[in-house]
């Protein structure tokens, strides 16, 4: 289905069934950006995706930035010449960029420019499930949270315009059930981007320093008086209901629950619904808390609007009854609509029936597991073999590998953050002297924030060996090029972490394939008699990648089969690399592989001790 | 409103399918909000999406209890969102089997009559599709989860009439599958009908 022929040539009035950060995308060429950046992570990363793929239609400079913090200065220096900008992330995203956001908000932004800050309650994908909305208030800058596509899209455009007003860094604070849900949405007329912009020097403004910083922080707290105005007076923020004694406030997804809820439960409860969330609406919030005796906060992970409101409440003395977390709704995982139903109904003495729930926890669990002939499989059972659990501290990264960590691998004793594997290796390098740390990194993760770790570890004598897992590509969040392979639109350029490596200082690289895996094995051995900073760049395309560019050039993929005679059933395929090809329906029974599903990787081929694994399970298309 | 739970293991399709239920419900004039998962839940492990539509639809959000019906396009899973189903609603379940790779000894995949025992506290409504089947006999093993659309077709045609399922595969298939889908439509409409 082509979403991004919607999203560039959609008429205006056309209505379409779009998901969140289609909807974004949309929203950014209605605003008119001219300039898009961003890391890919989940929920944020068809945003992006869609930006950098449309690029070429729709003029938009866009790009997949290195990482988060060179996204949001790519978009800030673009913003400080004029031009309509944007950096999309993750939640975690934000954190790295952080640094730029909190000068930016200093400085101001005269084109314009809207940070997307992904949240993903419960973490379906992510080492964390921070509340972003903190960032808004931490760095002074203003925020919107859409509750649905439709506000995403709106929202932007809307974002945009007070952005550029006030010529300041706008977050569009977003989360996984916003990003990743489908809803109708109308589409606006598109606004062709300017993408010619002019900068006017100023240093008392965009050079800071300490004397500029000192006038420009008591600036900043200016605008923020003008856009809590803005935001008084914005009909993002308003309240439905008749007139009912109790009453809601909610910003989010979670207003779309207390929506339905008050629906389904058929109250009459009021409810203010919040999308310009920094700076709060606190006239509108006031007269809200004085209209009813009890007001219920609605929100999703932290109590943000519960303290703020609660402080509200307590200044103007309104005596109202104010209700939140305490009252069941979790300040952890995701909010769902029951948890709001309950809320609701407890704050207003409502009992509700509920069907109870079916005991399913009998039932065999279902985990991710690597694809089959994923190379991440093959790299990590050699790490292993070579550098041996017992003696060897594996610290681990953000990416497909970090399904390596649990048994049967059992590859990753700690992960922290993107990059994080080098520096942390390096500290458990310091405490820890009879072992060996081995820190794994894919290539993404490694141009992302490995390098600096890197060259730390030189230039400061760690003992450190670093292992790249280099699959050509971002897999996780869809596929995403990195620069082993080139960048969006078929630029080659290529850039190698064996070089970057070596560049560093580090003594010993090594570049090996994981599927040739007597060789690899034989290359580890000898890296592991090496001290100091050693690294090994263990190359071989990601397996979805590849089988979908064989099929295109029309090579066949040819599965294995296990030889029934010479199979012992010694089960050593089956429990120590867990490929999801290889069938194995009791102990008693020996293994078979699926052919639909190998890929004829051949590690099994490689770890079998009775050599039963042969090719030609039959070829296939 | 009518809420639609579709579940499955990462990998099967389950986005596509939630997007042709939607879509189909689109044009047949119902304000619609579904929700997907991406990103790691992908690589093999359990999925689900959820699909609402009506004259109203405030959130994508469904209780447990809350799904009208529950499509799954494997067995197990099924079994494992049984809770979502609402008391007497109904259930299409695909007859395909994945085995976790993840499963002990202590824990036996679950059979047919089993998923069935399971979902039996919340209704007696229940179809099990050999969408694997009907998808060979078309001779498209890719139009599998397309069978199963058709199946739950057959039984939402009071609020989406079928021919906007087909609209669907007409408009947003590439041209050399749509015969194919279109079929798998069908065969499953049939043996909606068979059973009823």
């Amino acid at each position: 289905m082509k979403f991004e022929d919607i999203i560039v040539a959609g008429k205006p009035g056309e209505k379409h069934l779009l998901l969140g950060n289609e909807a974004i995308a949309r929203g950014a060429l209605e605003a008119g950006v001219a300039v898009c950046t961003g890391y890919p992570g989940t929920p944020a990363s068809e945003a992006l995706d869609l930006m950098v793929s449309s690029s070429g239609r729709t003029g938009v400079y866009a790009e997949y930035s290195m990482n988060e913090i060179v996204a949001l200065e790519i978009a800030g220096g673009a913003s400080y010449s004029g031009l309509r900008s944007m950096a999309v992330m993750k939640h975690v995203g934000l954190n790295v960029a952080a640094d730029a956001l909190f000068t930016l908000a200093y400085s101001g932004t005269p084109g314009g420019l809207i940070i997307l800050t992904a949240d993903d309650p419960s973490a379906y994908s992510s080492q964390n499930e921070q509340d972003n909305r903190y960032y808004a208030l931490h760095a002074s800058v203003p925020m919107l949270e859409p509750s649905t596509p439709q506000e995403a899209k709106d929202m932007l455009v809307a974002g945009m315009e007070i952005s550029r007003r006030h010529e300041i860094p706008l977050l569009l604070r977003t989360s996984t059930r916003v990003n990743h849900s489908r809803g109708i949405v109308e589409l606006g007329e598109t606004r062709p981007p300017k993408l010619s912009g002019t900068f006017s020097p100023n240093v008392q403004r965009f050079v800071a320093i300490p004397s500029t910083a000192r006038v420009r922080h008591p600036v900043l707290l200016r605008q923020l008086e003008e856009l809590e105005k803005e935001s008084e007076g914005s009909e993002l923020n308003y309240s439905v209901g008749a007139g009912g004694k109790g009453g809601v406030i909610t910003s989010g997804v979670a207003a779309s629950y207390t929506l339905e809820a008050v629906d389904e439960l058929g109250v009459a409860v009021d409810v203010l619904k919040l999308g310009f969330t920094y700076p709060l609406p606190r006239k509108k919030i006031e007269d809200f808390l004085l209209a009813h005796g009890k007001v219920l906060i609605v929100e999703e992970l932290e109590p943000y609007l519960e303290n703020a409101v609660k402080a509200i409440a307590h200044e103007v003395h309104a005596g109202t009854e104010v209700l939140g977390k305490d009252l069941g709704i979790p300040r952890s995982g995701e909010l769902g609509l029951p948890f709001v139903k309950r809320s609701i109904a407890t704050a207003l003495g409502l009992k509700l029936e509920e069907p109870r729930d079916i005991d399913t926890s009998q039932l065999p669990g279902r985990v991710p597991l690597f694809c089959a002939g994923c190379p991440h499989r093959a790299s990590l059972y050699l790490l292993k073999k070579v550098f041996h659990v017992k003696d060897t501290i594996f610290s681990t990264d953000i990416g497909c590998y970090a399904l390596g960590a649990p048994p049967p691998l059992s590859v990753g004793d700690a992960l922290v953050c993107m990059g994080g594997s080098v520096g942390v290796g390096m500290g458990m390098g310091v405490a820890n002297r009879s072992k060996r740390v081995v820190s794994v990194i894919g290539d993404s993760t490694f141009f992302h924030a490995g390098i600096p770790g890197i060259i730390n570890a030189v230039f400061n004598g760690h003992q450190l060996t670093v292992a790249v897992l280099d699959n050509g590509t971002t897999a996780m969040t869809g596929f995403q090029p990195s620069p082993t392979t080139g960048a969006a639109g078929g630029r080659a350029v290529t850039i190698l972490p064996e070089n970057i490596c070596r560049a560093s200082g580090v003594s010993r690289v090594e570049v090996l394939d994981p599927f040739r895996v007597r060789e690899a094995e034989e290359a580890l051995r000898q890296l592991k008699e090496e001290r100091g900073v050693v690294a090994v760049v263990l190359r071989a395309p990601c397996a979805l990648e590849e089988v979908r560019r064989k099929r295109r050039a029309g090579e066949s993929v040819v599965p294995y089969r296990i030889d029934d005679e010479r199979c012992t059933n010694c089960r050593v395929c089956v429990k120590v690399i867990d490929c999801p090809a290889i069938v194995s329906l009791s102990e008693e029974e020996k293994p078979t592989i699926n052919r639909e599903t190998c890929v004829g990787c051949a590690l099994c081929l490689n770890i079998c001790p009775y050599d039963a694994i042969r090719p030609g399970g039959g070829m296939k298309a | 409103m009518t809420s639609i739970k579709v579940v499955g293991v990462g990998g099967q399709g389950i986005l596509t399918t939630s997007q042709v239920i939607g879509l189909a419900a689109m044009k047949a004039g119902h304000r619609v909000m579904t929700s997907e998962i991406h990103g790691l839940a992908q690589r093999g492990g359990a999925v689900d999406s959820n699909i609402k539509y009506g004259q109203v639809v405030r959130s994508s959000g469904i209780d447990k209890g809350g799904a009208d019906l529950l499509l799954s396009l494997e067995l197990l899973e099924a079994a494992r969102n049984a809770s979502f189903l609402k008391p007497r609603g109904c259930a299409v379940i695909s007859t395909t089997t994945i085995r976790p790779k993840s499963i002990n000894e202590a824990q036996a995949y679950p059979s047919q009559a089993e998923v069935r025992q399971i979902l039996s506290s919340r209704t007696e409504v229940i179809c099990f599709v050999n969408a694997a089947g009907e998808a060979e006999r078309i001779g498209e093993p890719r139009v599998e989860n397309l069978v199963l659309v058709g199946s739950i077709s057959a039984l939402l045609s009071k609020s989406i009439p079928e021919r906007f399922f087909d609209g669907v595969v007409r408009d947003f298939f590439p041209p050399r599958s749509v015969d194919a889908n279109l079929k798998a439509l069908e065969a499953g409409r049939k043996i909606i009908q068979a059973s009823a």
